[in-house]
C-alpha cells in the first residue's frame, strides 16, 4: 500500500483509537479504586501505553514508506532456534544454578554466525532471487489497477444513481 | 549475481528439491510452515493434555477413589489446565492467524518471519520445561494454572517442578507475543495494494483485535511470572499481602484477555464458515468490525471480577464493565444469525461445527456474566460451577471453533479433503460428549463441590453427576480418535484431492493453490480483483452477471462494499 499518506496512517489510527478507549476506561477506575492502592490504574495505563507504542511504530513505519507487501526476506531462520536455545538455557540456569551458564556461549556463538549469514546483502534489493536471499516479487495481479479517472467516473455514476433513487434530477 | 550462477527465482531459494527436508522445515521463514509447526505441536499437546484430563475424570468418577495420589492429582489438573491454556488453545488461536492473515490480505509473506520462528522455538522450549517437571524428584507443578502465591512460593511448593513451570510459562507466552506481533504488523502494514482495511475479511479483523490484546496484556503475565520467580528465591516477600494481591492483579490483567484471545479468532472462523456455507456476505460487516475492536478494548478493563472474593477489587467497576461486554457480543451474535437467515445453507462438517459453536459458546458467555456479578460470584467461586462455565467457553466454544477451522482450511493446507462421514461422526460424538461432560458440572457446583478436589465421600451426593460427566469424557476421547483416523486415512490414501477452492470460498486464500505456493500467490494464481471483503464472491457474481446479461455488474454496483482505509 503506497498510496496517499493518510491511507498508510489509517492502521495507526485504529490502534490509537483502541488505546484511547482503554485509557478512558482506566480513567474511570479512579472513581472506584482506593487511591492508596493504584496498581489497577497503573496496570491499565501500562497496557494502553504498550498498545500506543505499537501504534506509534505503525505510524512511523507507514510514513517512512514501510507499508505494502514484504518484498525481502531472510531465506532461513537458524538464528531463531539458536536464540530460543539461549533463552532455554537461561531459564534452566535460574532453576538449577549457575553451572548451566557454561553451556550458553555455544548457542550464542551459533546465533551470531547465523544472524550474519541470514542477513540480506546490501545490494539484494536489485537482485531478485539472489543466492542466499529470498526476494519475493510483488504479488501478481490479474489486471492493471483501476486508474483515478475510472474511479472518478464510477463515483460519478454512483452519485447519479443515488440522485435518481431520491427522485432528484440527474 | 555472477554470469556463471544459475538464474534463480524466488521459488528456487531454497531449491524445491530440498524444501521437503526436515532442515528446511525447521529453519523455514515461510509463515505457513511456521504456523503449521506451531499448530501441529499444539494439536499433539491437545491429545496429551486431553489424556491427562481422562485420568482426572477417572479419579473423580466414583467417591473415595485413589487411582492417583493427591499430590499427583494436583500436578495433573495443573498440567491439564495450564497446558490447555498456555500450550494448546492460545497457540492455536495465534498460529491460525499466522497461517491465514498473510493469505487473506494478499501478502507474499509475514513481516519479520525469523521473529515468528523464534516465537515457535520459545513456545516449544516452554513446553519442554513445563513437562520436564514430571521428571523431577517432587513431581510437576501443582499450584493450578494461575499459581497464586503464597502457595506457589518455594516455602509451600518446594522442588524444581514448580520453578520449571514458571520458566516454561514465561518462555511460551513470550513466544506467542512474538508471533502475534508479526501477524499484527502484517495485517496493518503489509497488505496487498488493493486490500484496504475495510476489505479485510472478518477473520483478519478478529485476529487484529486478538493480537492487540496480546500486545497490551501478555507482558503483564511476564511480570507476574517474574514476581513469582522472585518469590521462589525469596519466599518472604509473600508474607506481605501487598505482593499477593499485586500478583493477582498482574496475573488477571493477562488472564482475562487471554480468554478472549482464545475465542476471538474462532468468532472470526465461525463468521467465515457461516457466510461461506450460507453463500452470502457476513451480515453487518462494519458493525462486527467495530464490535470486535470495542469488545477487545473492554476486555482490558474487566480483570478484577476474578478477584471479587479477595475483597480488594471494586465490585461496581468490574461488574459494570463485564456486563457492558454484552453489547458488542450481541452485535456479533446478531451477525451470525442474520447471515444464516435467508442463506442457501450447506450443512458440511465445518458448517456443523460453526453452528454448534453459536449456542454452546452462548452458555459459556452468559454464565460468565453470571459469575461476573458479585452476588453470584461470592456463592459459586472456586466451585465446579466455575469449572463448567470455563469449559463451556473453551471446550464447547473454542474447541468447536478450532474444529470448524480445522475442517474448513485442512484442504487449503494439504490439498486434501477430509472424509465427510467420519467428520460427522466426530461432530456428533463431540456435541454429545461435551454437553454430557460439562453440563452436570453446573449442578455439581451448585451442590457445593469445590474445584480441585482429589476425591469425595459417597454421602456428599456428587456421585451421579460425576459418573455422567466421566461417561461424557469418554465420548470426547472417541471423537478425538475418529478425528485422528480421519486425518491419517485422508493423508495416507490421498483419494480426495481438494482443488484450489473446494467450498466456493469468499476470501483470498481460496484464490491460490492448495497448498499455497511459498510466496502465496504466483503467476498461475494471481490475486483477483479486490473490491470488498469477499472478493471471490464478487468475481462469481460478476461472471454470473456476464453470463446472464452479457453485462458487467461491476460497472454499476461495484462501489457498494466500501473501499476506504
Amino acid at each position: 500500500m503506497t498510496g496517499p499518506a493518510v491511507k498508510a496512517d489509517a492502521p495507526a489510527h485504529i490502534v490509537g483509537l483502541w488505546a484511547t478507549l482503554n485509557a478512558a476506561l482506566a480513567g474511570a477506575i479512579v472513581l472506584y479504586v482506593e487511591p492508596l492502592f493504584p496498581l489497577p490504574l497503573v496496570l491499565h495505563l501500562v497496557g494502553a501505553a504498550l498498545v500506543t507504542i505499537f501504534g506509534v511504530a505503525v505510524l512511523v513505519a507507514g510514513r517512512r514508506g514501510g507499508a505494502g507487501p514484504q518484498l525481502r526476506l531472510p531465506y532461513r531462520s537458524v538464528a531463531a532456534l539458536a536464540g530460543a536455545t539461549v533463552a532455554l538455557l537461561l531459564a534452566l540456569t535460574w532453576v538449577f544454578g549457575l553451572w548451566v551458564l557454561a553451556l550458553v556461549p555455544y548457542p550464542l556463538l551459533v546465533a551470531v554466525v547465523m544472524v550474519r549469514r541470514e542477513r540480506l546483502p546490501v545490494d539484494a534489493t536489485t537482485q531478485a532471487g539472489a543466492p542466499g536471499t529470498r526476494s519475493p516479487v510483488p504479488v501478481p495481479v490479474e489486471r492493471p489497477l483501476t486508474t483515478p479517472e475510472v474511479c472518478a467516473r464510477a463515483l460519478e455514476i454512483h452519485h447519479a444513481q443515488q440522485r435518481r433513487g431520491r427522485g432528484e434530477a440527474t | 549475481m555472477t554470469a556463471t550462477e544459475p538464474d534463480r527465482t524466488q521459488q528456487d531459494v531454497p531449491p524445491s528439491s530440498r524444501r521437503g527436508t526436515a532442515a528446511a522445515w525447521l529453519t523455514t521463514t515461510d509463515h505457513k510452515r511456521i504456523a503449521l509447526l506451531t499448530l501441529g505441536t499444539a494439536l499433539v499437546l491437545f491429545v496429551v493434555v486431553g489424556l491427562i484430563a481422562l485420568v482426572v475424570r477417572a479419579q473423580l468418577t466414583l467417591p473415595d477413589q485413589h487411582l492417583v495420589s493427591n499430590d499427583l492429582y494436583n500436578g495433573l489438573f495443573t498440567t491439564h489446565g495450564s497446558g490447555m491454556i498456555y500450550l494448546v488453545v492460545t497457540p492455536i488461536a495465534i498460529a491460525l492467524g499466522l497461517y491465514l492473515v498473510p493469505l487473506q490480505v494478499g501478502a507474499p509473506a509475514v513481516a519479520a518471519p525469523r521473529l515468528a520462528m523464534a516465537g515457535f522455538w520459545l513456545y516449544l522450549a516452554g513446553t519442554v520445561l513445563i513437562f520436564a517437571g514430571f521428571a523431577t524428584a517432587l513431581g510437576p507443578a501443582a499450584g493450578g494454572w494461575y499459581a497464586y502465591p503464597p502457595l506457589n512460593s518455594s516455602r509451600y511448593l518446594p522442588g524444581a517442578g514448580q520453578s520449571l513451570w514458571i520458566a516454561g510459562v514465561f518462555l511460551a507466552v513470550l513466544g506467542m507475543i512474538f508471533q502475534a506481533g508479526t501477524v499484527l504488523w502484517t495485517a496493518l502494514l503489509k497488505r496487498a495494494r488493493s486490500v484496504t482495511l475495510m476489505r479485510m475479511p472478518v477473520f483478519t479483523w478478529s485476529t487484529i483485535a486478538t493480537n492487540l490484546m496480546v500486545i497490551g496484556a501478555f507482558p503483564s503475565l511476564l511480570a507476574a511470572m517474574a514476581l513469582l520467580g522472585w518469590g521462589r528465591v525469596f519466599p518472604d516477600i509473600f508474607t506481605e499481602n501487598l505482593w499477593n494481591i499485586a500478583y493477582q492483579h498482574l496475573f488477571w490483567f493477562f488472564a482475562h484477555p487471554v480468554v478472549y484471545v482464545m475465542f476471538f479468532p474462532f468468532v472470526g472462523v465461525v463468521a467465515e464458515v457461516l457466510s461461506t456455507f450460507a453463500g452470502r456476505r457476513f451480515f453487518g460487516y462494519r458493525a462486527t468490525v467495530v464490535s470486535l475492536l470495542v469488545f477487545a478494548a473492554f476486555s482490558m478493563s474487566v480483570w478484577g471480577h476474578h478477584m471479587f472474593s479477595t475483597g480488594q477489587a471494586s465490585n461496581d467497576y468490574y461488574s459494570l464493565t463485564s456486563i457492558l461486554l454484552l453489547v458488542p457480543a450481541g452485535v456479533e451474535y446478531f451477525g451470525f444469525l442474520a447471515t444464516l437467515v435467508g442463506g442457501h445453507l450447506r450443512f458440511t462438517v465445518p458448517m456443523l461445527f460453526a453452528i454448534a459453536f453459536v449456542p454452546q459458546f452462548l452458555v459459556g458467555g452468559l454464565t460468565g456474566i453470571m459469575v461476573a456479578t458479585p452476588v453470584i460470584d461470592y456463592q459459586v467461586t472456586d466451585s465446579y460451577f466455575i469449572v463448567a462455565h470455563w469449559h463451556y467457553t473453551l471446550a464447547a466454544g473454542s474447541l468447536f471453533g478450532i474444529f470448524a477451522a480445522f475442517h474448513f482450511w485442512f484442504p487449503k493446507a494439504t490439498g486434501l479433503l477430509l472424509d465427510e462421514r467420519l467428520g460427522r461422526w466426530q461432530f456428533w460424538l463431540l456435541v454429545v460428549g461435551t454437553n454430557t461432560t460439562f453440563l452436570p458440572m453446573f449442578w455439581l457446583g451448585l451442590a457445593g463441590m469445590p474445584r480441585r478436589l482429589a476425591t469425595y465421600l459417597p454421602q456428599d451426593g456428587f456421585t451421579t453427576a460425576n459418573v455422567i460427566s466421566s461417561a461424557g469424557s469418554v465420548l470426547i476421547a472417541l471423537s478425538v480418535i475418529v478425528t485422528i483416523a480421519n486425518v491419517v486415512t485422508s493423508v495416507r490414501d490421498r483419494r480426495r484431492p481438494a482443488g484450489d477452492d473446494p467450498w466456493q470460498g469468499l476470501t483470498l486464500e481460496w484464490a491460490t493453490a492448495s497448498p499455497p505456493a511459498p510466496t502465496n500467490f504466483d503467476d498461475q494464481h494471481p490475486l483477483p480483483r479486490i473490491r470488498s471483503f469477499t472478493p471471490l464472491l464478487d468475481e462469481r457474481e460478476r461472471e454470473e452477471g456476464e453470463e446472464r446479461t452479457g453485462d458487467d455488474p461491476a460497472a454499476h454496483g461495484g462501489l457498494r462494499s466500501g473501499g476506504s482505509s
